[in-house]
C-alpha cells in the first residue's frame, strides 16, 4: 500500500514538473541570456541553437529549432574564394542590398555625431550580381563587398565558433539609433535568425542587410510577430 | 531487546531533530529537488566537467569565456591546472593588443570581464595595464545599449565593492545612483496598467530582463523605492511564470529565461526550487544544457545553468550570492569579518591594533539593520537597532549602550574615513557572539544561539 502510494505521488509530481509545452516554434529567442552575455558575438551563432538575445535577435543572431550541438564554421567555407580558384569551382551569383532607412524615420533617436556617414535615403550598397563561390556565407559575402568596395564594416567573432556578429556597416553601428537598433539580415525575403557566418548561400540568393532601430518591428523581423518555423 | 532498540531509536530520533533544527528551514526547501531526484551538487559536477571539457580555451568572449568562467569559479568546480590562469593570459593579451578597448558601443562587455576577473581574485584596475573601471565611469556610454549597460555596470561595481573611478573627460559621470534611477524608470506598466517588471522595449515583462534587474537591484533593497520595485517584479515574474516553473520569452520557452529568475530569487533570499527542478529538464546526461527542451545541447544555456546552480547552491548554504564576491576579495591577507555565515565588504578592512580587532561599525551595523548618525563636532556616533540605542565617542574608550556604560579594550577611532570600534562592542551591543578564526584571521559574527557555519 505505501508503495504505491510512493510511486502514485512520484507520478503526480512528474506530471506537474514535466507539464508545460515544449513547443518548438523556431524564433526561440532568449533576451536575458544574450544580453547578458552581450551576446552580440555569440547569440545565437549556432544554427542549432535558440539563443538568441533580443538585440542578438535583432543584429544576425541565431536561432532555431533543434539540431545537434552547434560546431564552428568549418574553415573550407571561409576560404570559399581561395579554394574555389583552385578547384576551379563555380561562380554564383547573389544579389546584395545594404540599407539603414529606417534611422530616416528615427532621427530623434539617432547619435547626431554621426549625421556625417547616414547615407542618402539609407542607402549604404546596392548591387545585382555579386560574385560568391561554393561554401560562401552570407558573411562572407558582406565582408568581401564591404572591403571591395571601401565600404566600413566591423564585426565581433566569437573564437568557439568562428562566427561573427556585425557591429556596424558604413560607420553606422547597434545602439546609434537607441537602444534597439541594430543590423539585421534577410536571405530571399526571411529572417534566418542565426549568425551570418552560418546561412551558406545558393545561386540566386537576395541578400538584404537592414538597419533596424526597433528590434525587428520595424523591418518585419519582429520576434514576436515571426512564427517561422526553422527548416533544418 | 525490542524495548532497548526501540530507546535507542528514539533518542537517535530526537537527537537528529534537535540537531537539524536550524536546519530544518533548508530541508523544507530542498524537498521539491528530492522529490524530483535532483541532486544539485552532483549536477554541478557534470556539468562544470563539461563545461571545462569544452571550453578548453578561455578567452574574452560572450560564449566559451566569462560566463563560463563565472559559473565554474563560483561553483567551487573542479578545473584542470592553470585553466583560470591561461584564461588570465588570454585576456590580457586581448587588452594589450586591443590597447583596452573592447567596445565602441557595448560596454557591458567591460562589466561582463570585471565579473570575470573579480570572481577567480584577479585586479580589474590593473588587468594588461588597464583599470576596466574607468571604462564604466562614462555614463553615456554605460547606458547606450539600454537597461543591459546599467544593470551589468551595477552588478559590475558591486561584485567586488568598486568605487566608482572619477575619470576626467567624461561628459557625465557614473554613480550607482545613477544606474539605479536608470533601471527604475524603465519599470514596466504593462496593458492592464499593472506596474512590475522590466524587458528591452517597453510593452511586456520579460523573465530575463526582469530576473537580471533584479539581481543588480537586490544589494539595495533596504532602499523603500528599490524594494517596491523588487516586489513588484517579483509579482510580474508570478505572472508570467508557466505552471511548472519556467519561462516562455518571445514564445519560446528556454532555459535562460529560467536561469536569470533563479540567480534573480537566490539573490534575494528566495527558494527558487521550482524554477531550479525546471531548469533540470534541459539537462543532458553528459552536463550539457538545452536552450529549448527538444533542441541539442547548447554552449550559452550550459554556462548560464552551471551559474544558476551555483547561485542556487549558495542560497541552500547561506553562502554570499553569485554575484556578491566579497569573499573573494577575502584570499588576501586582510582580516575578515562574516556575519550569519556571509562575508561583508567593506571600504577599510578591520585591523588589528595591539592585538585588538577592531572592526568598521557601519559596515557591520548597516549589515544587521541597525540605524547609524554621526555627530560632526562631537565626533560621536549614535547606533540604534531595535530597543537598544549605542553611543560612542571617537578617542573614548567608554560606550554607552541604553544609557549604561560599556569600556571598551582601545577606544573608537577613525581609520580612512571609517569609524572603527573593537569587535566585543558589536557583540555587546547587538546580541551576536564573536568568535576569531586566528588562522584565517576572519571574524565570525553569528545571531545568538545560531551554530556559527564557517
Amino acid at each position: 500500500m505505501k508503495k504505491n502510494l510512493k510511486i502514485l505521488l512520484i507520478l503526480l509530481v512528474c506530471m506537474i514538473v514535466f507539464t508545460g509545452c515544449s513547443d518548438n516554434r523556431g524564433g526561440s529567442f532568449e533576451s536575458g541570456s544574450a544580453i547578458n552575455q552581450d551576446s552580440s558575438a555569440e547569440s545565437g551563432t549556432t544554427i542549432d541553437q535558440d539563443a538568441v538575445t533580443s538585440s542578438s535577435a535583432a543584429y544576425s543572431a541565431g536561432s532555431n529549432s533543434s539540431g545537434t550541438m552547434a560546431q564552428p564554421v568549418p574553415d573550407s567555407a571561409r576560404n570559399a574564394k581561395q579554394n574555389a580558384a583552385a578547384d576551379n569551382k563555380n561562380v554564383y551569383y547573389c544579389t546584395v542590398l545594404i540599407t539603414c532607412s529606417t534611422i530616416l524615420d528615427n532621427m530623434d533617436e539617432f547619435d547626431k555625431a554621426k549625421l556625417e556617414v547616414l547615407p542618402e535615403n539609407g542607402l549604404v550598397y546596392q548591387a545585382e550580381e555579386v560574385e560568391f563561390y561554393e561554401g560562401d556565407s552570407v558573411f562572407d559575402v558582406l565582408l568581401r563587398t564591404t572591403r571591395d568596395n571601401g565600404i566600413h564594416m566591423e564585426f565581433v567573432e566569437t573564437p568557439i565558433y568562428k562566427s561573427a556578429y556585425v557591429e556596424g556597416i558604413n560607420n553606422i553601428y547597434e545602439f546609434d539609433a537607441g537602444p534597439l537598433s541594430g543590423w539585421m539580415y534577410k536571405v530571399n525575403g526571411r529572417f534566418p535568425n542565426y549568425g551570418s557566418s552560418r546561412y551558406q548561400l545558393k545561386d540566386g540568393d537576395i541578400i538584404e542587410w537592414i538597419y533596424t532601430c526597433d528590434l525587428g518591428a520595424d523591418i518585419g523581423g519582429d520576434w514576436n510577430a515571426q512564427n517561422s518555423k526553422k527548416d533544418q | 531487546m525490542n524495548r532497548l532498540v526501540n530507546k535507542a531509536a528514539c533518542i537517535i530520533l530526537i537527537s537528529t531533530l534537535i540537531w537539524s533544527m536550524p536546519f530544518a528551514a533548508f530541508a523544507a526547501e530542498n524537498d521539491v529537488l528530492r522529490t524530483n531526484h535532483i541532486n544539485v551538487s552532483d549536477t554541478i559536477d557534470s556539468t562544470s566537467r563539461y563545461l571545462v571539457k569544452t571550453v578548453s580555451n578561455p578567452e574574452i568572449s560572450s560564449v566559451g569565456g566569462e560566463w563560463a568562467i563565472l559559473g565554474l569559479a563560483r561553483s567551487g568546480a573542479e578545473t584542470p591546472e592553470n585553466y583560470y590562469e591561461r584564461y588570465y593570459e588570454n585576456v590580457v593579451s586581448e587588452l594589450k593588443s586591443k590597447s583596452g578597448e573592447l567596445t565602441r558601443v557595448k560596454y557591458s562587455e567591460y562589466s561582463r570581464l570585471i565579473l570575470a576577473l573579480t570572481a577567480i581574485g584577479r585586479d580589474v584596475t590593473d588587468a594588461g595595464g588597464c583599470n576596466l573601471l574607468e571604462k564604466l565611469s562614462d555614463y553615456n556610454s554605460v547606458i547606450k545599449q539600454g537597461i543591459n549597460g546599467p544593470i551589468f555596470a551595477l552588478l559590475a561595481f558591486d561584485c567586488g565593492n568598486y568605487a566608482v573611478p572619477r575619470t576626467a573627460g567624461v561628459t557625465v559621470q557614473t554613480t550607482r545612483e545613477l544606474l539605479i534611477d536608470y533601471i527604475l524608470d524603465k519599470e514596466i506598466t504593462d496593458a492592464d496598467g499593472v506596474k512590475g517588471g522590466f524587458s528591452l522595449s517597453d510593452d511586456a515583462p520579460d523573465a530575463d530582463i526582469t530576473g537580471m534587474v533584479l539581481q543588480a537591484l537586490s544589494k539595495y533593497k533596504n532602499r523603500p523605492e528599490v524594494n517596491a520595485a523588487i516586489d513588484r517584479g517579483l509579482g510580474a515574474l508570478d505572472r508570467i511564470q508557466s505552471a511548472d516553473g519556467s519561462f516562455k520569452t518571445y514564445g519560446t520557452e528556454n532555459s535562460e529565461s529560467i536561469v536569470q529568475v533563479i540567480v534573480a530569487k537566490s539573490a534575494l533570499d528566495i527558494d527558487a526550487s521550482c524554477n531550479v527542478a525546471a531548469l533540470m529538464k534541459y539537462f543532458n546526461s553528459d552536463g550539457s544544457i538545452r536552450h529549448t527542451i527538444s533542441g541539442g545541447a547548447d554552449l550559452m544555456a550550459t554556462e548560464q545553468g552551471l551559474y544558476a546552480l551555483a547561485a542556487y547552491e549558495r542560497y541552500i548554504n547561506n553562502k554570499n550570492s553569485l554575484y556578491d564576491m566579497a569573499d573573494m576579495q577575502a584570499v588576501n591577507d586582510d582580516i575578515k569579518v562574516t556575519l550569519n555565515g556571509r562575508y561583508l565588504a567593506f571600504e577599510q578592512a578591520p585591523v588589528n591594533i595591539d592585538g585588538h580587532i577592531l572592526v568598521p561599525m557601519r559596515a557591520i551595523f548597516e549589515a544587521m539593520g541597525a540605524d547609524i548618525t554621526w555627530e560632526g563636532a562631537a565626533r560621536k556616533v549614535t547606533g540604534i537597532r531595535g530597543d537598544k540605542t549605542i553611543e560612542l565617542a571617537i578617542g573614548d574608550k567608554t560606550a554607552r549602550i541604553n544609557g549604561e556604560a560599556v569600556e571598551m579594550d582601545v577606544p573608537a577611532q577613525i581609520i580612512n574615513n571609517s569609524t572603527m570600534v573593537p569587535v566585543r562592542l558589536i557583540s555587546e551591543s547587538l546580541d551576536t557572539r564573536v568568535d576569531w578564526l586566528k588562522d584565517s584571521k576572519t571574524v565570525v559574527i553569528t545571531r545568538q544561539g545560531y551554530p556559527p557555519s564557517l
